[in-house]
């Protein structure tokens, strides 16, 4: 799922242009766009079909491990859209195995719709009837209704295969029940399911789709039919994770294979997770059989206005089906799309499946933009500067990015299929911080996401500014029912500080290390259901518990030579948990930048016999420190650690014959000194290679000395001063 | 004489008005200096890049955004207060070589006047964008959108261009709306020319308006653009000094016909 970044939304609300005389501007604007200055919409990109694949996944020299035993739910469905009511009805037949050591004696389901079947749902209370943009203008309930269940098959040996026909012997009617939250439900079973056995139980429901305001539904002739079919939960070792569905919280299901019949009015184009296997008109009517396998979810679309669009991409068949009115996107989609896969695959190994499908909701459908499905994602539209475009305004965040996250989601949580309600920081953050090297890779020069005429907002501020907003309020390793609807700490904690965190991480103890962690995880935990200590501890099997970042060089004869430096460590299990587990921020200030006279030999000493000699008046206390002799003078630095996260961190001092210093500090103290000798400091840098994403403020990172101006006054009030020129010249008089 | 010799011949005119320009817009960017800089102070930001500094300083500082809001404001209500105390004079000096003193003179006499149907004004200029805005939601183009809007915007600057001119040197009545409300008719029914031509030249205006937007999103942080901004401002008060001239030199054509 996307949230937006909140950063980046503060910023517009500052902005320099005022808002008055709105119609002026336009006019204005338009009259330079008439001279032809506007530059046309893009155009749609060639239709070169590309074949449905005939397998789900891709051929096994290019898909990478596919575990067979991670295989423990398979899905027959067979539904009926009926688009007048908004329904779909059907049977699923479940095959469960049970590859834990544990007994069971029943299977919890999710139903997920039922969420949006009242008022005080735990979700609809929570949200209050909202989600991310708001309320939609008509309401429709959603819920789904299990109308019978029957036990079909319970057998010993896991690995036999599941039926696909309905069984012969005598369905077994079984006994059901919604619990308190009606998105929770427990099917009992009339025997119980051992160690090594798998059961199949055939389900009937009807689900009616409500209009789209939380990922799902439907809007006028458009549906996103996703959350739409009873799903059991995960059995581990410690019991059965199902949890209600709360607001923020997404999902958590086991790997299976899905056979899946759709039966929808003919005029619908449909995406579906999967291949489609099979395709039949009739009486208006379109019968298609789809076939996923390896997933841990099914959803599909249907719209009878979509446009469908192909690439290739190494034998992975890319599908687009988009509004009419956004063709002109649709290459800048599938250019994100496979820079994305060419990033992930290199890092984070094969894509396993053979299709991947980009859907976008029509207007007024929005909300069902930014979500991510098995082998299928919505994305949203790329939003139109208008005539803030002429001036230099452009923009990857709308579009671009989000068909970056939404395919990273294929990786982490498709493909890593962490508990979303328990650790959703596990997918949504790690997402984000894959999406960032993905617009590392993408734009290695150059990572931006915003520009305004001549600057730039590159990825690493947009993060480190959205920590500027809500990052103290939850800590990140939270469960999602933890970030409550009315603070807005979801989308900056769960999102941006865990990328933050980990790309602070990479930047301190080096890119190659880091993404070797990174990929031993990707490689150990493809196909499983890996927590957070599974990160954490395979990061540091690669990384090392302890990293040495500095040798100390401190010369004891002379602890304030130029060489000094304190041994600086980084124990990366603390790191991780104080990042994790805590709300503390990363801040530094850089407290002291100033010249002094350095420590002079005036005074009574004892010379080797034992006498004291000397007692001379000092020279030069009082002398400026310009008027001294090199040698007679240092520069002292002061850092302050003001937040209660210590990370190390660098120091860049620069001195008045040019040269430039660095000294790390481990930033543990509540403050440190640098001095250094015969030098002359005119500036000095905390972090000036911008490796703490964690730090949101570092307006107070530099001092200088001998300059007038502070590098930021003169900008903003030059940027005010032209909007009062330009108002006051706007308005004609 | 034509208009643009008209403005021409008076320089001391068009710069006693735009060093007062950029006086009041220099003035009330003090408060957000003081405060910027108090934010900064004692450090220094040093990144080429600006947007993060300056996101980092209006999130950490929310009351600077309505502080540059409120500049933008009051610098724009002052300066039409200060237009209106002293358009009569202007429009006086346009139609001839006039005495410091006459100058100051004609415009505090005309001041009320001035008020009073730029008042008319200001609602017959909200009816006419309304209406407009209403007979272009209906088109696809924005351009054309836009610049219908502008034609209308225009025709009601120089309406009341025409109508304060009357005023000044024709002792038309300020009071009674018909004096706007005729210069709206005269403008179509006898003088169309110079409505093009003036509605022409604040287009040009509008040239310069534009020209101040790319100096100011282009050049942020450059020190050419606060130079460069404050130059186009007088090229657009010129201009506008020109669609001026055009309705003083119209009605003193129509005054020596008539005489
Ligand atoms: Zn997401």
């Amino acid at each position: 799922m996307f949230v937006g970044f909140s950063g980046v939304r503060s910023l517009d609300a500052g902005g320099v242009i005022p808002r008055a005389h709105n119609i002026f501007w336009t006019s204005a604007l338009g009259l330079v766009a008439a001279l032809g200055l506007i530059a046309c919409d893009p155009p749609a990109p060639a239709n070169t079909p590309v074949a449905e694949p005939t397998e789900a996944l891709r051929p096994p020299d290019q898909r990478g491990s596919v575990p067979a035993k991670s295989r423990i739910a398979d899905y027959v469905i067979d539904a009926q859209l009926d688009a007048e009511k908004r329904q779909v009805t059907g049977t699923v037949r479940i095959t469960w195995r049970n590859r834990t050591t544990q007994t069971v004696d029943h299977l919890p389901l999710h139903l997920y719709m039922n969420a949006f079947r009242a008022e005080d749902t735990t979700w609809m209370a929570e949200g209050r009837g909202a989600h991310r943009t708001g309320r939609p203008d008509n309401w429709q309930w959603g819920y789904i209704d299990i109308t019978s269940a029957n036990l079909t098959e319970l057998r010993t040996g896991v690995d036999a295969p599941s039926p696909t026909e309905l069984q012969q012997q005598q369905p077994k009617q079984l006994e059901w029940k919604e619990r308190d939250d009606p998105s929770l439900a427990d099917v009992k079973l009339p025997t119980t399911v051992g160690p090594g056995q798998q059961v199949t139980i055939e389900l009937a429901f009807v689900t009616q789709l409500p209009t789209v305001f939380a990922r799902t539904g439907y809007h006028d002739d458009f549906f996103m039919v996703a959350q739409w079919f009873p799903k059991v939960g995960v059995l581990e070792e410690t019991g059965w994770q199902a949890h209600v569905f709360t607001f923020h919280s997404e999902f958590y299901a086991d790997f299976g294979n899905y056979q899946v019949f759709l039966d929808v009015p003919e005029n619908m184009v449909v995406g579906a997770s999967g291949i489609r296997t099979a395709e039949e008109v009739a009486d208006g009517r379109k019968k298609l059989t789809y076939k996923a396998e390896m997933v841990h979810d099914f959803a599909w679309t249907a719209d009878p206005d979509f446009v469908e669009y192909h690439r290739d991409y190494n034998g992975i068949r890319i599908r687009q089906l988009i509004q009419p009115e956004h063709v002109g996107d649709a290459e800048a989609h599938f250019e994100a799309q496979i820079e994305t896969l060419k990033s992930m695959e290199k890092r984070f190994g094969p894509y396993p499946w053979s299709t991947i499908t980009i859907v976008h909701a029509p207007d007024g459908g929005e909300e069902a933009g930014g979500m991510e499905y098995p082998t299928l994602y919505t994305t949203s539209d790329i939003l139109n500067p208008g005539p803030a475009k002429l001036l230099g305004f452009a923009e990857q965040f709308s579009g671009r990015f989000t068909t970056v996250h939404e395919f990273g989601h294929q990786y982490f949580q498709g493909l890593l299929a962490s508990n979303e309600f328990a650790q959703p920081w596990l997918d949504e953050g790690m997402n984000t911080t894959s999406n960032m090297l993905v617009m590392y890779d993408w734009h290695p020069d150059d990572p931006w996401v915003a520009k305004l005429g001549n600057q730039k907002l590159t990825i690493d501020d947009s993060v480190r500014m959205a920590l500027l907003g809500a990052s103290t309020i939850d800590a990140v390793d939270r469960q999602v029912d933890t970030y409550r609807a009315f603070n807005p700490s979801y989308g900056v904690t769960v999102y941006r500080k865990t990328a933050a965190l980990m790309l602070t991480l990479r930047n301190l103890v080096g890119h190659e290390v880091f993404d070797k962690g990174l990929r031993a995880y990707a490689d150990k935990y493809r196909f499983r259901h890996p927590k957070g200590s599974d990160l954490a501890d395979t990061l540091i099997a690669t990384i090392g518990r302890r990293v040495t970042l500095a040798e100390a060089k401190i010369r004891h004869d002379d602890p304030k030579h130029p060489e000094s430096q304190p041994e600086v460590v980084l124990d990366v299990r603390d790191y991780l948990d104080q990042a994790l587990q805590t709300v503390d921020a990363v801040d530094y200030k850089l407290r002291t930048l100033k010249v002094r006279r350095i420590v002079g030999r005036s005074g009574w000493h004892r010379n080797d016999a034992g006498e004291l000699i000397g007692g001379e008046e000092p020279e030069g206390l009082d002398t400026p420190t310009a008027k001294l002799d090199d040698d007679l003078v240092e520069t002292l630095v002061v850092i302050d650690r003001k937040g209660e996260f210590p990370v190390p961190v660098e120091l860049e001092v620069e001195f008045e014959d040019g040269s430039t210093q660095r000294r790390m500090w481990d930033g543990k103290a509540r403050y440190w000194a640098f001095t250094f000798p015969g030098k002359r400091g005119i500036r000095a840098t905390i972090d000036p290679d911008q490796k703490l994403l964690l730090e949101a403020h570092t307006l107070d990172n530099t001092r200088t000395r001998k300059r007038k101006d502070d590098g930021l006054t003169q900008a903003v009030v030059d940027s005010a001063e032209l909007a009062e020129l330009i108002a006051i010249g706007g308005m004609g008089l | 004489m034509n208009a643009l010799q008209r403005v021409r011949s008076a320089p001391g005119l068009w710069l006693g008005l735009w060093v007062t320009q950029l006086v009041i817009a220099y003035a009330f960017s003090r408060p957000v200096a003081a405060t910027v800089s108090q934010a900064i102070s004692p450090h220094t930001y040093l990144r080429e890049q600006l947007l993060p500094g300056i996101g980092e300083l209006f999130s950490q500082n929310p009351e600077l955004g309505a502080l540059i809001g409120t500049a933008v404001v009051t610098a724009g209500i002052l300066s039409a207060i200060t237009w209106i105390l002293l358009v009569a004079g202007v429009i006086s000096r346009l139609s001839g070589p006039k005495p410091t003193a006459e100058f100051i003179g004609t415009a505090a006499s005309k001041s009320p006047h001035m008020l009073i149907v730029t008042f008319y004004a200001l609602i017959a200029r909200a009816l006419a964008l309304m209406t407009a805005g209403l007979l272009v939601r209906g088109l696809e183009q924005p351009l054309i959108k836009a610049a219908t809007v502008f034609v209308v915007w225009s025709i009601c600057s120089v309406a009341l261009d025409r109508a304060r001119t009357q005023i000044v040197l024709a002792e038309a009545s300020a009071l009674h709306p018909k004096t706007l409300l005729h210069s709206f008719r005269d403008l179509f029914r006898t003088v169309p020319k110079q409505l093009a031509a003036a509605v022409g030249v604040n287009f040009l205006a509008a040239g310069f308006i534009v020209c101040s937007l790319f100096v100011a999103v282009w050049g942020m942080g450059t020190g050419w653009a606060i130079w460069a901004g404050r130059g186009l401002a007088g090229l657009t008060l010129a201009a506008t000094l020109w669609r001026i001239a055009i309705a003083v030199e119209s009605v003193e054509q129509g005054r020596n016909q008539a005489g």
